[in-house]
């Protein structure tokens, strides 16, 4: 527990890797690499849902695109700080069942849907449209975990697992996008979206570079955006430039009038 | 408008002499720096034929020196061309010479600094894109790059200065409205604006934004070098072309502007500032901000909607230049008894070049195209195009009228068309072989060419015959116009 | 994307033109008398140009635009992980983001099936460079700025087998024109759909 805990400790105050303390190039291993699994396609399992339905994976990504989380419902760790922070975004983002589903699964072979879905109403995230809650069979589970590069260790002395907090985005079947963290924010999400809508997403920052004065600053605990001294630094000579200009001219205006006045005292 | 006081126009008077004095120094500077540039040129292209592999193995020199000569050219086409429309522009505005020396000075010792740098092989480029200066795999002193920031905050503060100082002189006698001449688009021409004073009041706002952009710029490099973190390397790439971009432009508005005034001259009509000069300038002010985005099209982690307004800027500036300048300059040629020297063909043709590398620069500003031309040799073909029988010529024409006009000396007709022959030829031979080369995709900034961009060593040799055929020219003129220099410079101290 | 002669032919003819333009204006200037109405005639030209100007480039614009070389979302059929150092190029079925594997990396060449829509992943490890991908002709099909902290991505479709060559297009330092990489693309797919099966000789 005391390690689980750590790990999600420690993925909570390096923001979900975003800001980690490696310099370029670093890798921390525990840590799933999107990478690997980019565009994958994912086996068609079928998992058993809250709802008492039985459905295959298929049958979400070809309505629309999928959210695939991975979490337990004893989890006392990083499940309810992602699941939580996935639901406040999803509750700003909107578009919950008609730009995408969620399906939050469980990997403890111990669990059932019933539980997981009390499991996430316990940590404040009722049902809603859009969201579902599922179990596969353990062979099932096996294949998916490795499609998607997740990886979970029990932990006997607390009965507890260690994973990271990860959500796998899916389109027609393939994974674009693998979100690696315990949170996860709106613009965040939006930059998830737009892969699980297929629009082209050209580059993305590396997650684990640290560099400073970039456009925009993300702050780990608030999960906001703000501007960075390097936008400042992009329209800065603009905006000291012109009105730098315009006083120059204001000045010269004085000059011009004490000129005049030279020439016509009586002015 | 405030009149002149009697005091005051003598004032005005001696300020011309310091005009003057100015002019030539710079036009010394000019007749000295641009073989010494132009040579490093030569050098390139000879160690690209592959002729010069046993004589320098070492192949840090060639990127020494493709650092000075792209640092020093883009310089010194920004200053000679910065003093030739403060020449003119002095007719009707009142600087001050001690700002202009002293900027002149600061100039001289950052070009010193630049020079001794290329003595210890400093080789990031003449664009040093970031963190390249910090980071060269062992090629050059970490200490060299300290020596080039300390250059570039010389160079920024001489500059900025002068602006400063144009912008200063430009509001002691019009308002911001008037210099802008936007009282023409209200249909009235009082007071009369001369065209190189609107041209001038651009090209100050401009100038200063850019140098602002520099000062950003040489921040987040002293960040790095005291502090070790790695600055968004994307911020500063986009400061760094914001700077070049409008810098290299304002070196063409410059010569403009001295064209405007000057060739009336030559051709006997007189070009006055009219609606459509006054909206295309006041237009260029604006798009000269954002064409610079055409430099970033392969950064692919630009917005898309930034790369759509660069496309869309890049074509904006062409329009102003073709319709206003182009035209006018074809306008005061056409069926006119035009007097036909060194100085005004050289500044006739400097437009040609400029409208030639436009179509070339067009063309790569067109994101589809970059996808396969950016940073090919195509890039070089367009500003050599632009800046070597463009803006050069230009001022290689200031220089003669300038040494003609104060020295009174008659010009040699045989060895002026023989100096225009020259340049011409060699001139667009020379950057042909770019824009082939870039046509057939061989890498810019290569000291020797692999096996799949072969053909580019043996453009580069066609290339290195028509560079013959400038420095040819180039030595003619050094001939011709040293001698005039020579005698405008007693002229002006015997007065 | 516009063919590299075609540019530079249509270059050409419009440089020729205005030579020939100024060459005749020029010419002009003989025995001319000077006439003010000379003047306005050609005055009376701008606004024609600029009409003409504004059509040419309008219809450039309209042309060119859609054919920017950022596609919109396809799947790719292969994904190539590409990172630059100075002064070589490593490709990688899997991203690579440590000194470690960018060595173990360097030793690649992949091989990509004839025809696949594949998308190149591309980041440095120190200064920007140029990630340019040139056919077995010596063309450069396209290209993106490889950048320290920034991962691009580049859309390439291969309809020629042969050998593929990677040149840097960024000045990042004494052996930029020695920097390289290549990889292979081959007639009959090793494998099925996933890069992870992409075929990496040794």
């Amino acid at each position: 527990m005391v390690r689980c805990l750590c790990c999600a400790a420690s993925l909570l105050i390096g923001g979900g890797l975003l800001y980690g303390q490696t310099p370029l190039g670093g890798r921390d291993p525990l840590l799933p690499d999107e990478g690997r699994v980019v565009y994958r396609a994912l086996p068609d399992v079928r998992v058993q849902l809250s709802d008492g339905r039985a459905a295959k994976l298929s049958q979400f990504w070809q309505q629309r695109p999928l959210l695939l989380i991975f979490v337990f419902a004893r989890c006392v760790g990083i499940c309810s700080p992602l699941l939580s922070s996935l639901h406040e975004t999803t509750s700003i983002v909107g578009g919950s069942g008609d730009a995408y589903h969620v399906l939050v699964l469980s990997f403890d072979p111990r669990d059932t849907p019933a539980q997981l879905e009390q499991f996430a109403r316990r940590i404040g995230v009722p049902p809603q449209r859009g969201w579902y809650f599922g179990v596969v069979e353990p062979h099932h589970l096996r294949q998916l975990v490795h499609a998607t590069g997740f990886w979970y260790t029990p932990i006997q002395a607390s009965d507890q697992f260690d994973h990271p907090g990860m959500m796998v985005a899916i389109r027609d079947g393939r994974i674009v996008r693998v979100h690696v963290g315990g949170t996860v924010s709106p613009v965040q999400f939006r930059a998830i979206l737009r892969e699980m809508r297929g629009d082209m997403v050209l580059s993305y920052p590396l997650p684990d570079a640290k560099l400073v004065f970039r456009c925009y600053r993300y702050n780990p605990r608030t999960g906001q955006l703000s501007w960075d001294w390097g936008m400042l630094a992009l329209f800065g000579p603009m905006l000291i430039g012109f009105p730098l200009a315009i006083l120059g001219f204001q000045m010269g205006r004085r000059r011009r009038l004490r000129s005049i006045s030279d020439v016509c005292p009586t002015l | 408008m405030a009149e002149m006081t009697v005091s005051g126009a003598q004032e005005f008077a001696g300020g011309q002499t310091q005009m003057r004095t100015l002019a030539l120094v710079w036009g010394a500077l000019l007749m000295l720096l641009l073989p010494i540039l132009g040579l490093l040129g030569l050098f390139m292209r000879a160690y690209q034929s592959q002729i010069l592999l046993e004589a320098v193995p070492d192949v840090s020199w060639f990127y020494a020196s493709l650092t000075l000569h792209g640092l020093g050219l883009v310089g010194l086409s920004y200053t000679v061309s910065f003093v030739a429309m403060l020449y003119v522009l002095s007719q009707h505005v009142r600087l001050n010479p001690t700002v202009i020396w002293f900027s002149t000075s600061l100039t001289v010792v950052g070009v010193v600094l630049l020079v001794i740098n290329f003595l210890l092989r400093f080789a990031p480029g003449w664009y040093f894109l970031y963190p390249l200066p910090f980071i060269s795999a062992g090629g050059w002193p970490s200490y060299t790059a300290d020596i080039f920031l300390v250059a570039v905050a010389v160079l920024g503060v001489a500059w900025l200065l002068w602006e400063l100082e144009l912008l200063r002189a430009i509001a002691s006698r019009y308002s911001l409205s008037q210099a802008l001449g936007w009282h023409y688009l209200k249909g009235s021409t009082t007071p009369e604006l001369p065209p190189v004073v609107l041209v001038a009041t651009v090209c100050a706002i401009a100038g200063i934004i850019a140098l602002l952009a520099a000062v950003a710029m040489l921040i987040f490099f002293l960040v790095h070098r005291f502090t070790g973190s790695m600055v968004d390397p994307l911020v500063v790439k986009n400061l760094t072309f914001f700077f070049g971009h409008v810098l290299i432009n304002l070196a063409m508005y410059h010569a403009i502007a001295f064209l405007y005034a000057t060739f009336p001259t030559y051709s006997g009509h007189a070009w006055k500032t009219a609606l459509p000069m006054v909206i295309a300038w006041n237009c260029v002010l604006f798009l000269v901000m954002f064409a610079y985005f055409h430099h970033l099209y392969m950064d692919f982690a630009q917005p898309r909607w930034v790369q759509v307004v660069g496309q869309i800027a890049s074509y904006g500036t062409s329009i102003p230049a073709a319709v206003v300048t182009i035209l006018g300059m074809l306008a005061q040629v056409y069926q006119r008894p035009v007097r036909w020297t060194l100085a005004s063909s050289l500044l006739f043709l400097g437009t040609l070049g400029w409208a030639v590398g436009g179509v070339g620069a067009v063309l790569d500003s067109t994101v589809a195209v970059n996808f396969r031309f950016h940073n090919t040799l195509w890039v070089p073909a367009h500003f050599h195009t632009y800046l070597l029988v463009g803006l050069i010529f230009m001022m290689l024409g200031f220089v003669a009228h300038l040494t003609q006009e104060l020295s009174g000396v008659a010009e040699r007709v045989g060895l002026a068309r023989a100096i225009v022959a020259l340049l011409l030829i060699g001139g667009y031979g020379f950057v042909m072989m770019f824009y082939l080369s870039g046509a057939h995709s061989v890498p810019r900034r290569y000291a020797l060419y692999p096996p799949e961009v072969e053909i580019g060593t043996t453009f580069a040799i066609i290339a290195l015959l028509f560079v013959l055929l400038v420095v040819l020219g180039m030595l003619l003129y050094l001939i011709e116009v040293g001698r005039r220099w020579f005698a405008a410079y007693a002229a002006l101290r015997a007065s | 994307m516009m063919e590299p002669m075609m540019v530079f032919y249509v270059w050409l003819l419009i440089g020729v033109l205005l030579i020939l333009v100024y060459a005749s204006f020029a010419l002009s200037t003989r025995g001319a008398k000077g006439e003010e109405a000379a003047y306005q005639a050609i005055g009376r030209l701008r606004r024609p140009f600029f009409i003409l100007m504004l059509v040419v480039l309008g219809v450039l614009f309209a042309f060119t635009v859609p054919r920017m070389p950022y596609p919109k979302g396809q799947v790719p059929d292969e994904v190539v992980h590409v990172a630059s150092k100075q002064f070589q190029f490593a490709l990688s079925s899997e991203s690579i983001r440590t000194e470690e594997e960018f060595v173990q990396a360097s030793a690649n060449r992949p091989q990509i099936p004839v025809g696949r829509l594949v998308e190149f992943r591309v980041t440095s490890l120190d200064v920007n460079h140029g990630f340019g991908v040139y056919d077995p002709d010596g063309k450069l099909m396209g290209q993106t700025q490889a950048m320290p902290g920034y991962v691009n991505r580049l859309f390439l479709r291969f309809e020629k087998p042969g050998s593929y060559t990677i040149l840097c297009l960024e000045y990042c330092g004494l052996s930029h024109h020695i920097m390289r990489g290549g990889f292979d693309v081959v007639e009959s797919p090793t494998s099925t759909s996933r890069s992870n099966a992409l075929a990496l000789r040794r």
